[in-house]
């Protein structure tokens, strides 16, 4: 780890100082299980550490009549265990199960996953399923972004060099959505080859609302417009899932490494989003 | 039969009060490891202790035109820096223990100075006064390369545009020993058919939890050498740092406090080892080393890497007559400690498995290449084997349209000794393993699962090993320089209770437990009170260490004729005690009887050793003291043997692999610990079914290595494995008195081709016979689609 200094504010409002001070020559450290391998293996280094851990005011779920507000401190374990979280949103629960392993699912924090905007991470996706609103803060104040817009390429977002990201804000599932969230691990770093977050909405027999967003496949997490617009208004079928599921990497660039090419991504995207959108269905 | 097999595992016929051969005792160790409490090297600090890094070569091959290095030197806290120039008439060459035949050995040197020859290979060693500024000063020292190709395929290395690595090797092959026995020739004229395969033995990285670590510190007044390592063979690295340095062994003192695993990959000379000693004198201070995972995978040792051809000649019935191989074996960038035996000896030797093949031929081509050294590897050489003969028959069984067991159970050796086995229970682990997987049951299940579209397969295999390295004169023959031999040596103290030394070297293995175990049951005194000592070449006696699965049959039949002599001697000084002649004095359960029941009648093995401490009456003739010092030379090896049986399902969509059940059926004859023994089938398995499905270094085309960290390179993890089933059966040695063969490294042969074999037969309605390890979901797939594509062509 190359030395650096380090500060540990013990509010919003220092944090936001702090970072407004010394800008790019800052990095924030939530969980930590992005940012401190990459230091200790000294592919990252940084002048100063903002050590936000004190921050309890961003590590809370608010439940409110109509929005959900969770703390961007908020571990992944307490997004799984988290029972009113649940009631609403069991993808939620099923994701966070899926993240990585014990460790870092009680050290990790969601508004750390987001703010990286790893390729493969779990967050996006659910974030982008769930519509939801990420808001970020500095000295200026606060904006809020919606998922859609948040995202900006390969762990790049629109988030800005004095801006901290302080909650998501989610809707209620007052249509009662039912959602699935299906992963391939990769054997090693247990991130997704290809991940697929899926939510269903009846009205009658047909589809009246579907959302799908994929993980692991292009720079950033996205929804697949061209899969949804099949599914819409439709009865479901097999042959119908089987043909929107077709167009699930549609005008995206599919990522290649040495675990999985384009051609191997593709299917595992094709196949995680064939299963969540039966399960989904089944749910019903 | 086997309820009166296991009866045997049972030392004496009467219950005794002190034998605890055959009980799963608990460990010793476990309450300071699972606390937390272990002593490992990294944690150890001496006062005015300094740290080095090694400065490694980022290309694969390239000539060294100039390393400036004043840069690096200003650095504040940066005591010296040590190049190839600086050490080149003070540091010898790093050479192998085994030359395996004919062999030639290009020069390695600790620190390269005219080439580099791997993405990893030492150009210079940096001391400083923290960990921090030797990783600071690494990217300050600044070395002109010129690079040049890089060769990095065991095979492309043979062609014959291929580029030379070292200048005395033509076409970069070390040597090609053979092996053979009949004739092939004839095989091939009585065959009715030819069955033909090529495999790739991938290459793996040993990974144990701990990597490499190094504290040294030379004494420069007495020039004596501490040096904390973590060693499986502490004795054997005393000698090779010594003679490597020129420095006199008496004065080189090996600690190997805990270790955390080893797995092969720290039983070789490596270039930390001596330049570590070296600085320590030359800068006049305690310096530490601690190697990173990414490190350790640029830099440990590699394993297998092989890719092999084989031609069979079989009879219409399953006959198998003839075995013809060549073996690619890849030994990296130099020639690592035991790197040319472990495919010419380890697996040739033993290719033909569990079965009896009366013609034989092998030739290894040890080829050198532009990648990290390969050596041996848990199994060594006896997993390439396994796993050749083991994909070999179900190739016959295919060919011939055969059950694959049936092709097994018509070659299986049924009597012994045979070549290089002394005894074995190949047929009935064949037959239980059928058993406890239910085979058949299995096989129904088979083709109800597939009309539903799901694949599932069964694999059952066998295989067999020799172990317990030894003897002295049988090693010379091979050209291992070592003996084959273990240490003990008994301290009987005043109170009775005995401190007992190996030269063996557990990593984790639980020696402090299994050696109190045999020590205790032949002494007939508690466990309690035994202290196990190993891991300090000043206060145990020369020994060889720990590999090819030897502690039990070596040094554990050395603890036990060891303790033998000490009864010995104790009834001639209890009988000063019981007055009467030592002939009539019996023994058992720690007290010392004159039968024919004179005042006293009894007396104790601790007062027994009072006496010999204290020898105010000695037996006529006799030394003071009880101590016993003994080296155990066995006169042959012994081969465990077992069979494994594996059922799988493939999701055809992501071609990923699920294990639904793995039974294990081993015979390593007498255990000493059966839980250490299941344990060590649970590593074993562990790591085996990593290798089938998981594990894969690769490298770039220009020899950058792309599995340089565990993001990239897939160990199994627990929720990755199957609950296994593990069984043992009891065929004891007539080698060794303990009858105990080896353990340690059937998981690792005996995983990959049962998990391969599984794999395959799920995937037989597609017409796939063969996928080369690792059998990863993308793999699979693409061997799906590609029968997918033939099969609708075929249609066409």
């Amino acid at each position: 780890m190359v030395p650096f200094d380090y500060i540990r504010p013990k509010t919003l409002k220092e944090a936001c100082a702090a970072l407004e001070e010394h800008l790019d020559d800052a990095q924030l450290l939530a969980g930590g299980h992005t940012l401190l391998p990459l230091l200790k293996m000294r592919m990252a280094a940084t002048d100063i550490l903002i050590d936000i851990q004190d921050l309890s005011e961003l590590r809370r779920i608010e439940i409110t009549e109509d929005m959900i507000s969770i703390g961007a401190l908020t571990r992944h374990v307490d997004l799984q265990k988290s029972v009113e979280l649940f009631r609403d949103w069991p993808v939620i629960r099923q994701a966070a199960g899926q993240i990585a392993d014990l460790q870092v699912r009680n050290r990790g924090t969601i508004g750390g996953s987001l703010s990286a905007a790893d390729p493969s991470a779990d967050w996006p996706a659910v974030a982008l399923l769930l519509s939801a609103q990420i808001t970020l803060q500095s000295t200026d104040g606060e904006r809020t972004v919606k998922a859609e817009d948040y995202f900006a390429g390969m762990m790049e977002t629109v988030r800005g060099p004095s801006e901290i990201l302080t909650k998501i804000t989610l809707p209620r599932n007052s249509n009662n959505m039912k959602a699935h969230y299906h992963k391939f691990r990769h054997p090693a770093s247990g991130y997704a080859v290809a991940s697929a977050a899926v939510g269903v909405t009846m009205s009658g027999n047909k589809i009246d609302h579907v959302r799908i967003a994929i993980s692991g496949i292009s720079d950033h997490a996205y929804l697949a417009e061209k899969s949804t617009k099949i599914l819409m208004n439709e009865i479901p079928s097999q042959s119908l899932i089987e043909e929107a599921v077709q167009y699930i990497t549609h005008d995206q660039t599919v990522m290649s490494d040495q675990f999985a090419d384009t051609a191997y991504r593709a299917q595992l995207a094709k196949t995680m989003c064939y299963r969540a959108l039966v399960a989904c269905l089944a749910d019903q | 039969m086997l309820k009166e097999k296991s009866d045997l595992n049972r030392a004496t016929d009467t219950p005794k009060r002190f034998n605890f051969i055959g009980q799963s005792v608990k460990r010793r160790e476990d309450p300071a490891l699972l606390s937390g409490h272990g002593t490992f090297i990294d944690n150890i600090k001496l006062p005015n202790m300094a740290y080095a890094a090694v400065l490694r070569s980022p290309y694969a091959h390239a000539k060294i035109l100039n390393i400036e290095t004043s840069e690096a030197l200003a650095l504040e806290g940066i005591i010296g820096i040590l190049t190839g120039a600086d050490i080149k008439n003070q540091i010898g060459a790093i050479k192998p223990n085994w030359i395996a035949g004919d062999i030639k050995v290009p020069d390695h040197p600790a620190l390269a100075h005219t080439k580099v020859n791997y993405v990893g290979d030492a150009v210079a060693f940096i001391v400083g006064e923290t960990r921090d500024v030797v990783q600071d000063a690494l990217e300050l020292v600044e070395v002109d390369y010129e690079p040049l190709d890089a060769l990095i395929n065991e095979e492309a290395a043979a062609d014959v545009d291929a580029i030379q690595i070292h200048n005395d090797l033509d076409g970069n092959k070390a040597g090609t020993p053979l092996m053979a026995w009949g004739d092939y020739r004839q095989a091939v004229e009585e065959a009715d058919q030819i069955v033909k395969l090529r495999l790739e033995n991938n290459r793996l990285i040993p990974s144990p939890l701990e990597p490499r670590v190094l504290v040294a510190n030379v004494d420069v007044f007495s020039g004596k050498t501490d040096l904390y390592i973590p060693s499986q063979v502490p004795h054997l690295h005393r000698r090779w740092i010594a003679e490597t340095l020129g420095w006199p062994e008496h004065k080189m003192h090996l600690i190997c406090p805990d270790i955390g695993g080893g797995f092969g990959a720290k039983m070789h000379l490596y270039i930390e080892e001596v330049l570590v000693c070296y600085a320590s004198r030359h800068f006049g201070r305690p310096i530490k080393w601690t190697e990173s995972r990414s490190e350790s995978h640029l830099s440990t040792h590699h394993g297998r890497a092989h890719t092999q051809y084989l031609e069979l000649a079989v009879k219409n019935n399953g006959q198998v007559l003839g075995l013809k191989l060549e073996i690619f074996a890849n030994m990296g960038a130099y020639l690592s400690n035991m790197a040319t035996g472990v495919p010419s000896v380890n697996c040739t030797y033993f290719a033909n498995g569990n079965y009896n093949i009366p013609h034989y031929f092998a030739k290894t081509n040890l080829m050198m290449t532009n990648t990290v050294p390969v050596d041996a590897y848990r199994g060594a050489g006896r997993p390439e084997a396994t796993y050749l003969i083991e994909r070999a028959m179900d190739k016959v069984a295919e060919k011939l349209k055969l059950d694959p067991l049936e092709v097994r159970r018509i070659n299986v050796i049924r009597e012994f000794p045979h070549n290089f086995y002394d005894s074995g229970s190949f047929l009935e682990c064949m037959d239980v393993a059928r058993d406890r997987v239910d085979y058949d049951g299995w096989r129904t299940k088979q083709s109800e699962a597939r009309k539903q579209g799901r694949y599932i397969g069964i694999g059952l295999i066998n295989y067999t090993e020799s172990c317990g390295m030894a003897p002295s004169e049988v090693l010379a023959r091979i050209g291992f320089d070592r003996g084959g031999y273990e240490s003990a040596q008994i301290r009987v103290h005043p109170d009775g209770k005995v401190s007992f030394a190996t030269g063996s070297m557990p990593q984790g293995h639980g020696h402090a437990t299994s050696y109190a175990q045999i020590v205790a049951s032949t002494l007939q005194i508690p466990m309690e009170d035994i202290e196990v000592i190993y891991g300090d070449t000043d206060a145990v006696p020369m020994g060889i260490g720990t590999y090819n699965s030897r502690s039990m049959a070596v040094g554990g039949s050395a603890a036990k004729i060891c303790a033998k002599k000490i009864i010995k001697k104790a009834t001639k000084y209890a009988a000063v005690l019981l007055k009467c002649d030592a002939e009539k004095v019996t023994y058992r359960d720690g007290v010392f009887t004159n039968p024919e029941d004179q005042t006293p009648s009894e007396v104790s093995f601790a007062k027994v050793a009072r006496l010999a401490a204290v020898p105010h009456k000695k037996p006529e003739g006799e030394t003071p003291g009880l101590d016993e010092i003994y080296f155990h030379d066995p006169h042959a090896m012994s081969s465990p043997n077992g069979s494994h049986a594996a059922v799988v399902e493939v999701d055809i969509e992501t071609g990923k692999v699920k294990i639904l059940e793995y039974v294990a059926i081993d015979d390593a004859g007498v255990l000493i610990n059966p839980m250490l023994a299941a344990g060590q089938i649970h590593g074993g398995v562990a790591q085996g079914i990593g290798q089938a499905l998981f594990e894969h270094v690769q490298y770039a085309a220009d020899g950058q290595l792309q599995t340089g960290s565990l993001l990239d390179y897939a160990l199994p993890k627990s929720d990755m494995l199957p609950n296994f089933k593990t069984e043992f059966l009891f065929t004891p040695t007539k080698t060794n008195p303990l009858g105990v063969k080896g353990i340690g490294e059937a998981g690792t042969i005996a995983a990959p081709p049962v998990i391969v074999s599984a794999i395959c037969d799920a995937l037989k309605p597609f017409g796939i016979s063969h996928i080369d390890m690792p059998l990863t979901p993308p793999r699979i797939w693409k061997a799906l689609q590609n029968a997918t594509i033939q099969s609708k062509t075929g249609e066409n």
